[in-house]
């Protein structure tokens, strides 16, 4: 598995992933949000959620943990296209090609891991599918929620369309407290002067 | 319901804080620590592969391992000569977890326990995983100009224990770090 070329193919697959860190989520520019988060930054949080929601769900959670970890990963080569874009360029089959040339890169074991995860969290069908989906979306919404209360008032319209697509019922629950909540989680916290 | 969605929103703070990239390499707008986070984890998850370690632990510890630092901050190589963060984490990590289900404190707690012990494989697996997405980070870096970053290459790969990730970095210092996407384009 590890021979000196498989080194090397690794190594540039680490390189790869960097753009990640470099490449902004493309949606929260046409609500108007300058600065945006970018893709490492949303799929960090995005694995936590799963590693909750699949664990409140009772389905296989490292299988959820990598779905998110993985799904975004395409995006290195296509970008991410918007759901404007999307409407334009067939995003999904673009992301399917992308990692099957990635997964060269890969040992094998690891590579087909990865191909097969992706087609499997986009097909939506299997229970850890779509409890991964529900968290990638949590994931935006909980980052819209943010925005809304920094004064991003357009994130709202965005809240109220992931509201209509979560499928299980404590993904539903988690959103009904986010939309709650003014997102202040240290209020209390802090040392008395 | 209430304390996880509370949760969500502190672990969201990782978006905003900057790594000690400004202070060490006067880098302008230093990536977060979720972004370092979020790689870590990929490279943790190849890592334990790579060394026959349970994979779905290792994970665990790269994702979670930074967390505390939402409530002290990302508290770097310099500052650490001042401030004594060792034992301060998990207390904080205590605290984080405290209302949650505890099935989940429970599980994230005792991978914690283990990564800071620094003895079971899976800890210097995930430990070898932080360190080389910080040397991958580097790398890239001293690639678009920042030169005093090859300081920090050298001081923080002395750290590496395992075979793979210290072949990995040998690797990662021959590699320019831009050079994957040469030869993919579509130039019709």
């Amino acid at each position: 598995m590890n021979s000196m070329s498989d080194i090397a193919d690794i190594t540039k697959f680490f390189f790869e992933l960097g753009t990640l860190k470099r490449t902004e989520r493309a949606g929260w520019s046409v609500t108007g949000i300058s600065k945006p988060e970018v893709i490492a930054a949303h799929a960090y949080r995005a694995v936590v959620i799963g590693y909750m929601l699949a664990e409140l769900e009772k389905c296989d959670k490292n299988k959820v943990m990598r779905m998110l970890m993985f799904h975004d990963i395409p995006e290195t080569r296509i970008g991410d296209l918007h759901k404007v874009a999307a409407s334009y360029l067939n995003s999904e089959e673009g992301e399917a090609k992308a990692a099957a040339d990635q997964s060269k890169l890969l040992p094998s074991s690891v590579g087909n891991e990865y191909v097969e995860l992706i087609k499997e969290f986009n097909a939506k069908k299997t229970k850890e599918a779509i409890v991964a989906k529900d968290a990638d979306y949590l994931e935006a919404a909980v980052t819209a929620k943010e925005y809304l209360v920094n004064g991003y008032k357009h994130s709202e319209e965005f809240l109220e369309r992931i509201r209509k697509v979560m499928v299980t019922q404590s993904a539903k629950k988690l959103l009904a407290e986010i939309e709650k909540s003014d997102g202040f989680w240290w209020k209390g916290l802090k040392k008395n002067v | 319901m209430k304390d996880i969605a509370k949760f969500i929103f502190e672990v969201g703070t990782l978006k905003r804080i900057k790594r000690g990239w400004l202070k060490s390499e006067g880098v302008g707008n230093p990536e977060s620590v979720a972004e370092h986070t979020y790689r870590n984890v990929i490279v943790g998850y190849i890592l334990a592969k790579m060394e026959n370690a349970d994979v779905g632990k290792v994970v665990k510890m790269c994702l979670f391992h930074d967390i505390p630092e939402v409530r002290i901050g990302d508290i770097d190589k310099v500052a650490q000569r001042y401030v004594d963060k060792s034992e301060t984490e998990i207390k904080v990590l205590e605290d984080q977890l405290m209302n949650l289900p505890e099935s989940i404190s429970s599980e994230i707690l005792s991978v914690m326990f283990e990564f800071f012990e620094k003895k079971s494989k899976e800890a210097l697996v995930a430990r070898d995983a932080d360190i080389l997405e910080l040397l991958f980070q580097a790398k890239e870096y001293a690639d678009v100009g920042y030169t005093g970053t090859e300081y920090w290459l050298q001081q923080n790969s002395k750290l590496l224990t395992t075979e793979s990730a210290k072949r990995l970095f040998e690797e990662l210092m021959k590699q320019n770090a831009f050079n994957w996407s040469k030869g993919l384009e579509n130039l019709k």
